[in-house]
């Protein structure tokens, strides 16, 4: 079988007649190919003038019907004019000599350029007539044999831990698609020892897989003098393929090995324990000894093979279905997938469309929500079926099948918007239509592969690579907004965006006019509060009568118990099971609440008011001093210096030493410590401070032979002179009377600065009773140098209760409370 | 043998296949030399391109020029779209582009086939815009079905409706034409890019293809975009065919067809089979059925002699049968129906029954006399062991079909005591059997001549 395959560089050689293809079964020769784009002429002529181009080898005129735009948006197939291959000496210049051509269509002439920008290696499969894991391509039948053949793959898996930039440890392990994965079988290697059996093994196979394995692992195993043979092998990598398919794969923005195995625990079966080893041992990887390391490095490349499955099955089955090789994939967006698949459409048919570059920006959200921050309990989510595809198939969007348009406004579009969308007409009858039909073929192809995926669960990659690549043709191949695309014009995205933007307002205004509660919308979605199942039938009824106008459908997608909504595009809901969107980890952290109350943040949200109460106070209660101060507990770690690793090493700026150390808190901000106890500040807004910083006794010299100890100054500046209500507060969100008399508004983890620093007493710390501040204040604080936390005086209960107030008002700003 | 046809030398192997094939069907095609087949071969192998069908089609591979079947595809016919096998066949056809001829199976597709040989006809036909392809003898219409498995037509009788998913509506007498209209997975339809057919005239060779005449089909033809083709009323299909009648002219028979015609959907593929009844065109050995025993002690030329003699008097089914001349399509229905009658009067020994087969064959135009013996008139004996002549009952379809092609509830001066008709049309268990018709009316022709 066939796996995958990488031409050998073409750089610096002139000619290359032969190639010989290697194998499982057999061993054939063929003749290389050129890379090409095609031309569309008119006169035969321009041809001759084509082939002084430099860079280009031959120009063939090729059987084919071109697809060029007549007028406005609308395209046609033009029979009176001809079709030419142009065949350059290296890939790199396709796109040169394409805009020399595109230079003369500028100058006047009738030539129009086409699949100049599809890259030399996705196209090498169509030319060289290979099947990628034995499958039939998509654009003749629908095979779905392709999850058979790969299991018949075996995969190596690949992790290597390195100390100082050298590889001390390396785990490998075979991986076979849909099978259980043994940890038994895990090989691990000691590094710089077992090189050789290492590379061996290597080699022993042809696709190498791993987490960020083209960034770090095998960079630093060639670095080691590991002979890895780069250009023979498949590379996969889940952390590339999840930078381009993260969501699509429904894992969002997940990219560190954690994070995303803790988005797929439930998935792909990861254990608790397997998680936790992860998360201890990151820790202090620095300090474990190698038995520790070996351990963790076993977990690691287990948790791979756990994952690998979710993007591996996609990217296989998506480059068996549209002979795209898997390299090529792993870092090809949806979109650009969509547009290849599109124009090797055409060319099997025998059409060549031409490209064209349109400008032109959407200019309206298509996220509604009533209000941020509330919470609302009993949701029903109702979703538009196949929005995008079922809108084009409904009003036949494509430019070869426009009958009608605006004529001179077409220029301004985002201006004019509601009657736009009314003047763009389609016809079925009035040309070829083979994005068109091509949307429906692929449609028809997910209905056949829906009912696969209920057949059996193992067809959902199909079912999935189809769905990405109908949903990113139906718009994403039209919507494209300034780069040359296949039968590029406006009049199709402005209808598909606005004809799909005005359906979805629409919508929300008609269920208002019929008395029920829309909170959001995304998009093809809708969130509204429901009072009982009655309702939701009646509502169903509604949204039915109403996109049924459009030839659209909607299914009830889930009913919630709890919704809460953040902001945009991030919300929880909380049902049989809970969905936390738009990169919720990071909300949560934006909230800088202590971490017991965001690790419990569903289990709160979903809770009756009451309940909510009690729940803050007991989980408050329960937790460890430590777990309250999450963040200010981990900067002292740092700063104390228990884990090396987070302070930075010295960097240096015109000639200059300075200490960097990053503070946790908000926007990345770093301080700079100058050598010679002069500080510099990120800001203006420090100013102040440096004056009060001169007049304050001196600090003990820094030292920067060792790194330990160092003595560290932050300071908190409020630039606030005006009063300002409490829920715009950013930096100070509590009053704090200190030792002097004077009133500080200062945050939780300047408490525990305060207190680390100053061994001084917290005489009474409470919300500010009128939610204003008044004047201006300022906090010092510094972090004496050998200082450990163990030896922080500190009050228990006041802190507690200072922290269950905090979070009180944090809530009741998020709109919890 | 798909696989191989790629290279000239073994095109032309296929080709003279073909040819083979070609012959057996339609006698008056002269010899082709090898070096004109070379020529054939080598620019069909030039032009050869990929053909990307809709994606709804399974596809059956022909050989050229004909409308054989390649490949057994009784297995293809039920099957989906993503089976393994129809998956298969479908790419390895694409890839083969115009050197082969292929079909498609007639699931969720109607076709309309008229035949016509009448130029001036033809040519009004072809202006009307109303099918989708020029054929080699006529015209095809292609329907789609997106929601059901094929359509029944209906004959309105006074007795009531019989529905046959395969119609045959002759109006050569009239129009000049023969309209067919056929749907369900038991039939082929032609796919266009890949039908050829050959055509010698002054001692010329020239390969052809079936030509698309309407833009919605060339969509599907282009783009494989079934939308325009698709119809969700079968009204539409009936007006169709009303149009046909009247592009030529002949606003009667638009009557009549709008009149006693009625087409329905058919849902589901039980319930196509339940109108099929047994399949007609694949029909196995009837090894269930019992051999009756009973024999006649004529010999066939008596038979037939006496036949011949009585001609004037006897049910009109039995003189179609076994005096007239049999058309395509009724074959089967008609054979059977002498497996009713014959063995109760004729002795049949080997002799016998290879001077019956032959006659059958001479009649019906039988490509394979041979093997349509087994299959129409033999049976397995269980306990000897034996192929031999039986006599068989008519099942409901086979009778319906003879009813519609012989008109016997209209013609038929028997139908009073036929125990078919009063059966199937009736619905009541009375009557005699044919083959006692058969006999009492030969006595009676018989023995006044012989006192």
């Amino acid at each position: 079988m066939y796996i995958d395959l990488k031409l050998p560089r073409l750089k610096g050689r002139k000619e290359i007649e032969q190639l010989i293809l290697i194998r499982d079964s057999d061993v054939t020769s063929v003749r290389a190919i050129r890379p090409y784009f095609y031309v569309i002429y008119k006169n035969k002529k321009i041809l001759k003038e084509i082939e002084k181009f430099s860079g280009v080898v031959e120009v063939e005129e090729v059987d084919m019907k071109p697809i060029i735009k007549v007028h406005g948006s609308r395209y046609e197939v033009k029979s009176d004019y001809g079709v030419a291959k142009v065949k350059c000496q290296l890939p790199t210049q396709v796109p040169d000599v394409a805009r020399d051509v595109l230079a003369l269509q500028r100058a006047g002439v009738d030539v129009r350029a086409s699949m100049f920008n599809v890259r030399y290696l996705a196209r090498c499969s169509w030319d060289l007539g290979l099947q990628f894991f034995d499958t039939k391509p998509l654009y003749y039948v629908l095979d779905v044999s392709t999850i058979q053949n790969l299991r018949k793959l075996k995969v190596l898996i690949l992790d290597v831990e390195a100390r100082e930039e050298k590889p001390i440890l390396a785990s490998t392990y075979v991986w076979t698609p849909f099978e259980e994965i043994r940890p038994d079988d895990v090989q691990c290697y000691e590094l710089p020892k077992q090189f050789d059996e290492l590379e061996k093994e290597i080699n022993r196979y042809r696709l190498l897989a791993g987490h960020n394995i083209v960034g770090f692992d095998i960079p630093i195993l060639r670095r080691s003098g590991v002979v890895i043979p780069v250009e023979q092998i498949a590379i996969f990598d889940t952390s590339q393929t999840l930078a381009t398919w993260g969501q699509s794969l429904a894992i969002g923005s997940a990219r560190a090995l954690h994070d995303v195995a803790e988005v797929l625990k439930d998935k792909v079966g990861i254990t608790d324990e397997e998680l936790k080893i992860k998360k201890e041992g990151k820790k202090r990887l620095n300090s474990m000894n190698l038995d520790e390391l070996a351990k963790y490095n076993i977990n690691d490349v287990v948790i791979t093979a756990k994952i690998m499955i979710v993007p591996f099955s996609l990217i296989a089955v998506l480059s068996a279905l549209t002979q795209i090789p898997m390299s090529i994939l792993q870092n090809l967006p949806a979109g650009m997938v969509a547009e290849y698949f599109f124009t090797h459409e055409c060319e099997v048919r025998g059409f060549v469309p031409e490209y064209r570059a349109v400008k032109w920006r959407a200019s309206a959200s298509r996220v509604w929500l009533e209000r941020e921050k509330v919470l609302y309990t009993n949701v029903a989510q109702f979703d538009i079926k196949m929005m995008y595809p079922s809108f084009v198939l409904a009003n036949f969007v494509d430019p070869t099948l426009l009958v009608k348009e605006p004529e001179a406004t077409m220029q301004d579009i985002g201006s004019v918007v509601e009657d736009m969308v009314e003047r763009i007409e389609f016809d079925r009858r009035s040309g070829l239509g083979i994005l068109y039909a091509t949307v429906l073929k692929l449609k028809k192809i997910r209905e056949l592969t829906k009912k696969l995926k209920k057949k059996s669960p193992m067809y959902e990659p199909v079912d999935h690579s189809i769905k990405a690549v109908l949903n990113a043709l139906a718009y994403g191949v039209q919507g494209k907004q300034a780069s040359p695309a296949p039968l590029g014009n406006l009049a199709c995205p402005t209808k598909i965006f606005y004809g799909t933007y005005k359906i979805q307002m629409g919508w929300i205004q008609y269920l208002r006019s019929r008395g029920w509660k829309v909170i959001y919308s995304d998009t093809d979605s809708i969130f509204v509060v429901v009072n009982s199942g009655e309702d939701i039938q009646k509502l169903a009824k509604d949204i039915a009568d109403y996109l049924s106008r459009f030839g659209l459908e909607a299914d009830l997608e889930d009913v919630w118990n709890v919704m809460y909504i953040y902001s945009r595009k991030s919300y929880i809901l909380q049902g049989k099971k809970v969905v936390l969107k738009g990169s919720p980890i990071k909300s949560l952290l934006r909230f800088r609440l202590p971490k017991v109350i965001t690790d419990n943040f569903v289990k709160i949200v979903s809770s009756s008011y009451e309940e909510r109460i009690k729940l803050i106070r007991e989980l408050i209660d329960s937790a460890d001093i430590e777990d309250l101060f999450t963040y200010p507990a981990n900067q002292l770690y740092r700063l104390i210096g228990k884990d090396l690793q987070s302070v930075k090493r010295e960097i240096k700026v015109r000639g200059k030493y300075y200490l960097r150390v990053f503070t946790p808190w908000e926007e990345p901000r770093s301080i700079y410590l100058k050598k010679a106890n002069v500080h510099q500040f990120a800001t203006p807004q420090h100013a102040p401070l440096i004056e009060l910083l001169r007049k304050a006794p001196k600090v003990p010299r820094i030292n920067l032979a060792d790194y330990e100890g160092y003595v560290v100054l932050e300071a908190r500046c409020l630039p606030c002179k005006r009063a300002r209500p409490l829920n715009k507060l950013t930096r100070a969100d509590m009053l704090m009377y200190g030792d002097d008399g004077n009133i500080y508004a200062i945050t939780l983890e300047d408490i525990l600065y305060y207190l680390s620093t100053r061994e001084g007493r917290v005489l009474k710390v409470r919300p500010s009773e009128t939610g204003r501040i008044y004047g201006e204040s300022l906090v010092v604080f510094a972090v004496e140098s050998k200082m450990k936390v163990d030896k922080l005086r500190i009050d228990e209960d006041i802190l507690r209760n200072c922290v269950h107030e905090y979070t009180k008002i944090k809530l009741r700003e998020i709109g919890i409370l | 043998m798909l696989e191989k046809i790629q290279s000239v030398s073994s095109y032309v192997e296929y080709l003279k296949k073909s040819l083979e094939i070609l012959r057996e069907r339609e006698k008056d095609i002269p010899d082709i030399p090898e070096q004109a087949l070379y020529i054939i071969a080598r620019r069909l192998l030039s032009r050869r391109r990929d053909v990307v069908y809709p994606i709804e089609l399974v596809v059956v591979p022909r050989y050229i020029f004909t409308k054989v079947p390649m490949i057994e595809w009784r297995n293809l016919q039920r099957k989906s779209v993503t089976d393994s096998e129809v998956v298969d066949v479908k790419y390895r056809c694409s890839k083969l582009g115009c050197l082969i001829n292929v079909g498609f199976v007639l699931r969720n597709f109607v076709l309309i086939d008229v035949e016509c040989y009448d130029e001036n006809v033809r040519s009004k036909l072809r202006a009307s815009g109303l099918f989708d392809v020029e054929t080699r003898r006529g015209f095809h219409k292609y329907f789609y079905l997106p929601d059901a498995v094929s359509i029944a037509v209906g004959q309105r009788t006074p007795k009531g409706e019989s529905w046959t998913t395969k119609k045959v509506l002759d109006y050569r007498n009239l129009l000049g034409i023969k309209i067919e209209v056929m749907s369900g997975y038991r039939y082929l339809g032609s796919y266009p890019p890949q039908s050829r057919y050959l055509v010698f005239s002054n001692n010329t060779v020239s390969v052809k293809c079936y030509r698309v005449l309407s833009k919605e089909f060339q969509h599907v033809v282009d783009v494989g975009d079934l939308t325009e083709i698709a119809v969700k009323d079968v009204d539409y299909i009936h007006e169709f065919l009303c149009n046909i009648a009247r592009v030529i002219g002949d606003e009667g028979v638009a009557k009549q067809i709008k009149t006693t015609l009625s087409i329905r959907r058919v849902e589901s593929d039980e319930e196509y089979e339940k109108i099929q009844g047994i399949a007609l065109s694949d029909v196995k050995p009837r090894e269930d059925e019992v051999n009756l025993g009973f024999v006649g002690t004529l010999t066939y030329d008596e038979f037939k002699e006496l036949l011949s003699k009585a001609k004037h008097v006897l049910p009109p089914c039995i003189v179609k049968c076994f005096l007239g001349e049999v058309e395509e399509g009724y074959r089967y229905a008609m054979c059977r129906l002498a497996c009713v009658v014959a063995p109760a009067l004729v002795y049949l020994d080997e002799q016998n029954l290879e001077k019956m087969i032959v006659d059958f064959a001479e009649r019906y135009g039988f490509r394979k006399p041979r093997d349509y013996y087994w299959k129409y008139f033999t049976a397995e004996d269980k306990e000897l062991g034996v192929r031999s002549l039986s006599a068989v009952k008519v099942p409901k379809d086979v009778f319906e079909m003879v009813r519609q092609y012989v008109r016997c509830d209209e013609e038929c001066m028997y139908r009073d005591v036929c125990y078919m008709y009063n059966l199937y049309v009736r619905g009541i268990e009375a009557g005699k059997p044919l083959f006692k018709i058969v006999a009492e009316v030969i006595e009676s022709v018989y023995r006044p001549q012989a006192t």
